[in-house]
C-alpha cells in the first residue's frame, strides 16, 4: 500500500541509523541495568545458589565467583533498597531449585535491609510491573535494543570534545545478576547523604527481624543451607548504621543461629567507591572470600559470645567529636598542602571535659599506588608551637589517624591546626575530616 | 498498547499490510477488521475493561436508533445515554474523588466514615481513554436527538467509529458526523497523502519520544516530594519545561493518530496549532485541544446559551464550562482551579478587551505573548501539583525573586532538559515570527520534495532512534 518514497525513506533511515550505532558505539547504562534486573525478576531458570539483599550485594558480590568455586549455579537476588520482607522472600523460593540435593541461600544484612522503607522492596515491584511486551524486549531483544541504545546531547558533546561523560563505570553482568562499579575517583561520602536521610526518618524494625528467623527456620526445615553476613563497606557508613539504624550486630548473629542460619564472618579488609558500594576489585576478593570461607567451612555455626566476630563498627571511645568538612571532599592536586584552623571555642569545651587526648582521623584515597600523604598536626599557643606530628601512610585508600596530647594549660587564644600535605605528583582525595576528643 | 512501543510497530505491520486485502472486501468484513484491530489494541492494556467500551457503545447505539424510531420518547433514550456515559464516568474516575471529599465533608459533623474503602477494587483503576470515548460516543446520541446526524443501523460501523484505534484512548474527540461517512467508502490513499501520514507520525513521534520525554525527568523531579528547591529560575525553568512537555506529548500523539488516519484512508482535524504562539486566551482555545474544546463549546457552552443571553450569563456559562472542562482533565480540585483560572483570565480579557488594547500600542504582540504565557503558565502548576498546597508553594517560589541557581540536581538530566526547552521554545518562534514566510519557497521545488524532504525525514528517525528519552505513557492516558 505504500508508495516507493515512503519505503525508501525508511530504508533509507534503517541503514542511517545502523551506520550511526556503529559509529557511536553507545552502550547505555539504563538499558543495561533495566535488563539485568527484568533478568533477576522473570528468568525461569532455577539456581542452587542465590545470594540476595540490597545494592551492597548487587554491587559488591558476584554470585558467578561464588558460584564457579562450590560448582554451583548461582545467581545475584540484590535489589536497589532491598529488604528481607515476603516479595523477596517470594522470589528466592522462584529462583531456587527445591529439587536439588544442594541448595544454599546466602543473604547480606545490612541495618538498611532490615527497615520498613526496605521492607517495601519498591524496586523488584517496580520490575514486577513492567509490561510484558518490555519485558519480552529485554528477555529476548535486548541486543537489538542496546545496539540502537540512546544517547543525548550532553554525551554527544562530551565525546565530541574527548571529555569523559562521567567517571561512574558499571560492568553488567546480566546472567550474573552483579554490577561491577567504582569511580574514576572515588567519592567516599556520595551515599552517604541518602542513608543518613533513610535513618533519621526509619530505624531497623525488630518485627522485619522476627520475620527473617522465621523464614529462616522454614528454609532450614526444607533442607536448605543458609547464610548470612554482613556486606562490609565504609568506616563511614558503618558509624552510620551504628549510630542510627538501631542495629544490634551480635543480638541479630545470635537470633540469625538460633534460627537455623550460618554466619559468615568476614574478615578482610574492602573499598568502597562512594561511601557504601563496593568497588569492582574489593567485589571480586569479597566473593572469593565468601566461596573460600563455604568451602573450609570456615563459618560459625553456634553463638558463643566470647567468639571473636570481626565488629563491623570500629570503636570509638570519645568525649565528644568534631566534624570538620563532613561530607565534603577535599581534593589535592599534585604537590601542596592544606590547613584548617579549629575554632578557638573547641578548646575551650575541651578544657571543660577534661580532655586528655585528640585524635585527627580523615579517609584519604589516592588515584595510584605511589602516592602517599600526610596528616600534621599542629597545637599552637600565642608564644611557640606546643606540640607537631605527622602521620603517614602508603596505602591506596585508607585512614589517617594521629593523636596528640591535650594539655590543661593551653589557652583560649591557642589554636590547633591540621595539615594534610600531598608530597607526592599525582592527586589525592581526602574526606570526612574528623577530631575526636578523648577524656581517658 | 502505546505508539511508542514496539509490540505497536508489530500490531502496526500487520494491520497496513493486511488493509489493502481488507479494503477490496465488503463495508461489514472491513468494519469488523477495525473492530476487532481496535478491540486488541485497547485490550493489549487490559482487556477486561473492553466490556466497558462495548457495554457504553452499546447503550448509545440502541439509544440513537431508538431517538429516532420512537421520537416522542427521545429525551427519555437521550437520559438513559448520557447516565450510561457519564456514570461509568463517575464511577470509574470520579468515585474516589466523591468518597474522599463526601467523607471529608461528613468529617466536619462529627461523621466518621472511610467512604473511599467501600468502592470495590476494579473501580479504582481509571480505564485509559475513558474520558476520550464517552465523549465521542455522547456526542453520537445528541447529535442524533438534535437530528444534525443519522443513526448508523449497522454496529460494526458504530464500533469502528467509536474504538477507531489511532483515537481511542488519547483523541482527537472525532465525531461521528465525520467520521461515520467516511467509514462507508474505500479511499484510495494517493502518493502524498501516504507521504504526508509518514511524516504526521514521525512529527509526532520526534515531539514525543525526543522532547516530551527529555523534558519529563526534570519536571517529574521538580515536583517530586524531595524535592526542596526554592529558586524562581527553578521553578520557571520547570513550569516553562511541563507546559512544553505536556504539549509536545499530546500534540504528538494527535499527530500520530491523524497520520494513521491518514494511511487507513481517514481525515482527522487539527487537534493543536501551535497553541503557544496565540496572544489571548481566547485564541489559546482555539489551538490547544481543538476537538476538545469544540466539544465544549457544542455540548456545553451553546446549550447553557453560550453568549445569546446577555453579558454576564455569558461570562456565567463560560465560567461553568471551563471548570467542567477542568474536571474532565482530572477528579482533583486542582484541575477544578486549572479550568476556573482560564475563565478567570478569559473574563478579564473579555472585560478589559485587552487584545484590541494590546494591538493599539507598538509591541503589543509581543507583550500580549508575554502575557498570555504568563497566564497559562501560571494555570499550569495547577494542573501539574500533586496538591493545592503544592501548587501554591510552586507560584510563591515563582514569583518570589529569589534567582540562586544553585538547585542540586542532577546535572545531565538538568542540562538536557533545558536543552529540549529550548528546541521546542525556538520551534514555536519560528511559527510565532513567521519565520517560513521569508524563506524561499522550497515547497515548489523538486530537489527539495525529492532530496530534501526524505533527509529531514531520515534525519528525523534517527533522532527518533537516537535522542529518544526514558519512554514514558502518553500523559493524556490519565484522563
Amino acid at each position: 500500500m505504500f508508495n516507493k518514497k515512503v519505503i525508501s525513506t525508511l530504508l533509507l533511515s534503517l541503514i542511517f541509523a545502523v551506520i550511526i550505532a556503529l559509529v557511536t558505539d553507545n552502550k547505555m547504562d539504563d538499558e543495561n541495568y533495566k535488563a539485568l534486573f527484568v533478568h533477576k525478576v522473570f528468568t525461569t531458570e532455577k539456581y542452587n545458589l542465590v545470594i540476595a539483599g540490597d545494592s551492597r550485594i548487587y554491587r559488591g558480590v558476584s554470585a558467578e565467583i561464588i558460584g564457579k568455586k562450590l560448582k554451583l549455579k548461582a545467581l545475584n537476588l540484590g535489589f536497589s533498597s532491598g529488604g528481607h520482607s515476603k516479595l523477596l522472600f517470594d522470589l528466592i523460593d522462584t529462583h531456587l531449585d527445591k529439587k536439588s540435593p544442594n541448595k544454599i541461600i546466602i543473604l547480606g544484612i545490612t541495618p538498611v535491609s532490615l527497615t520498613d522503607r526496605a521492607a517495601n522492596n519498591g524496586h523488584i515491584k517496580r520490575v514486577l510491573n513492567r509490561k510484558k511486551e518490555e519485558v519480552l524486549e529485554y528477555e529476548y531483544l535486548f541486543p537489538v535494543k542496546l545496539f540502537f541504545a540512546p544517547t543525548t546531547p550532553y554525551k554527544i558533546r562530551k565525546k565530541l570534545s574527548n571529555k569523559k561523560y562521567n567517571d561512574y563505570r558499571q560492568e553488567f553482568h546480566i546472567n550474573d545478576g552483579w554490577i561491577a562499579s567504582w569511580y574514576d575517583s572515588p567519592i567516599p561520602y556520595r551515599a552517604l547523604k541518602s542513608y543518613k536521610n533513610q535513618f533519621t526518618k526509619t530505624t531497623v524494625n525488630k518485627q522485619l527481624i522476627q520475620n527473617l528467623y522465621k523464614k529462616v527456620s522454614e528454609w532450614k526445615a526444607e533442607g536448605i543451607t543458609i547464610y548470612g553476613f554482613y556486606p562490609p563497606s565504609s568506616a563511614n557508613m558503618n558509624e552510620l548504621e551504628k549510630n542510627l539504624s538501631g542495629f544490634d550486630n551480635k543480638k541479630f548473629i545470635n537470633g540469625f543461629l538460633n534460627a537455623g542460619g550460618c554466619w559468615i564472618n568476614i574478615e578482610k579488609h574492602y573499598f568502597s567507591f562512594d561511601g557504601s558500594h563496593l568497588e569492582k576489585e574489593s567485589a571480586i576478593r569479597l566473593s572469593n572470600e565468601i566461596a573460600d570461607k563455604i568451602l573450609r567451612n570456615d563459618i560459625i555455626k553456634t553463638y558463643n559470645p566470647d567468639i571473636k566476630i570481626n565488629d563491623i563498627y570500629r570503636p570509638v571511645n570519645y568525649a565528644y567529636a568534631e566534624e570538620i568538612n563532613s561530607l565534603k571532599k577535599i581534593k589535592l592536586f599534585d604537590t601542596g598542602e592544606q590547613k584548617i584552623t579549629l575554632f578557638k571555642e573547641d578548646l575551650k569545651q575541651a578544657k571543660q571535659k577534661n580532655i586528655k587526648k585528640i585524635t585527627v582521623e580523615t579517609s584519604v584515597l589516592y588515584k595510584d599506588s605511589i602516592t602517599g600523604a600526610k596528616l600534621a598536626c599542629k597545637i599552637k599557643n600565642s608564644k611557640a608551637e606546643i606540640n607537631t606530628d605527622y602521620s603517614t601512610l602508603p596505602n591506596r585508600r585508607c585512614k589517617l589517624y594521629l593523636t596528640l596530647n591535650f594539655s590543661e594549660n593551653y589557652s583560649k587564644n591557642d589554636s590547633l591546626e591540621i595539615f594534610l600535605k600531598n608530597p607526592g605528583n599525582r592527586e589525592f582525595y581526602i574526606d570526612s575530616l574528623k577530631i575526636y576528643y578523648i577524656s581517658k | 498498547m502505546l505508539f511508542n512501543s514496539l509490540i505497536f510497530l508489530i500490531f502496526a505491520f500487520l494491520f497496513f499490510s493486511l488493509l489493502p486485502f481488507v479494503n477490496k472486501l465488503k463495508n461489514n468484513y472491513r468494519w469488523l477488521f477495525f473492530t476487532i484491530a481496535s478491540f486488541i489494541f485497547y485490550g493489549w492494556w487490559d482487556w477486561r475493561f473492553l466490556f466497558l467500551i462495548i457495554g457504553s457503545g452499546l447503550i448509545d447505539f440502541y439509544a440513537g436508533k431508538l431517538i429516532v424510531k420512537k421520537p416522542k420518547y427521545k429525551t427519555l433514550f437521550l437520559i438513559l445515554s448520557l447516565i450510561g456515559n457519564l456514570g461509568s464516568l463517575a464511577a470509574f474516575k470520579y468515585s474516589t474523588f466523591f468518597a474522599e471529599n463526601i467523607s471529608l465533608l461528613l468529617s466536619h459533623f462529627g461523621i466518621i466514615i472511610d467512604l473511599k474503602s467501600k468502592i470495590p477494587e476494579f473501580m479504582l483503576i481509571l480505564p485509559v481513554g475513558i474520558s476520550f470515548y464517552t465523549f465521542q460516543s455522547m456526542s453520537y446520541t445528541i447529535d442524533i436527538y438534535r437530528n444534525r446526524l443519522k443513526p448508523t443501523n449497522n454496529i460494526l460501523q458504530f464500533f469502528s467509529y467509536l474504538a477507531m484505534f489511532p483515537q481511542l484512548v488519547a483523541g482527537p474527540i472525532v465525531r461521528a458526523r465525520d467520521l461515520l461517512p467516511q467509514l462507508t467508502r474505500v479511499k484510495k490513499v494517493s502518493n502524498i497523502e501516504n507521504w504526508n501520514g509518514l511524516k504526521l507520525i514521525l512529527i509526532g513521534f520526534f515531539k514525543k519520544v525526543v522532547l516530551a520525554d527529555n523534558i519529563a525527568p526534570l519536571v517529574n523531579y521538580a515536583f517530586n516530594d524531595s524535592n526542596t528547591a526554592h529558586s524562581t529560575i527553578f521553578w520557571w525553568i520547570a513550569i516553562i519545561g511541563f507546559a512544553f512537555q505536556i504539549y509536545f506529548d499530546f500534540s504528538g500523539y494527535s499527530d500520530i493518530a491523524k497520520g494513521l488516519a491518514k494511511w487507513m484512508g481517514f481525515h482527522f482535524r487539527i487537534n493543536f496549532n501551535h497553541p503557544y504562539i496565540s496572544t489571548s486566551i481566547k485564541e489559546f482555545w482555539t489551538r490547544w485541544h481543538i476537538s476538545l474544546s469544540t466539544w465544549f463549546r457544542d455540548y456545553v457552552y451553546i446549550p447553557l446559551g453560550g453568549s445569546r443571553k446577555g453579558k454576564i450569563r455569558s461570562h456565567v456559562n463560560m465560567w461553568i464550562t471551563m471548570i467542567v472542562s477542568g474536571f474532565w482533565h482530572g477528579a482533583a480540585w486542582t484541575f477544578v482551579i486549572w479550568g476556573a483560572l482560564h475563565a478567570f483570565f478569559l473574563s478579564l480579557e473579555r472585560i478589559f478587551k485587552l487584545p484590541k488594547l494590546f494591538f493599539k500600542i507598538p509591541g503589543g504582540k509581543i507583550l500580549a505573548l508575554i502575557l498570555l504565557l504568563f497566564q497559562v503558565m501560571i494555570a499550569w502548576v495547577f494542573f501539574r501539583a500533586e496538591s493545592f498546597h503544592q501548587a501554591v508553594n510552586i507560584i510563591k517560589y515563582m514569583l518570589n525573586f529569589n534567582f540562586s541557581i544553585d538547585f542540586d540536581v542532577n546535572k545531565n538530566w538538568f542540562i538536557n532538559g533545558i536543552f529540549y526547552i529550548s528546541v521546542g521554545i525556538l520551534i514555536e518562534a519560528y511559527y510565532f515570527f513567521n519565520i517560513k514566510k521569508w524563506s524561499y519557497n522550497l515547497n515548489m521545488n523538486s530537489v527539495y520534495r525529492k532530496i530534501i524532504e526524505p533527509a529531514y525525514l531520515i534525519i528525523l528517525i534517527s533522532a527518533i532512534i537516537f535522542l529518544r528519552g526514558k519512554g514514558q505513557e502518553f500523559i493524556y492516558f490519565q484522563f
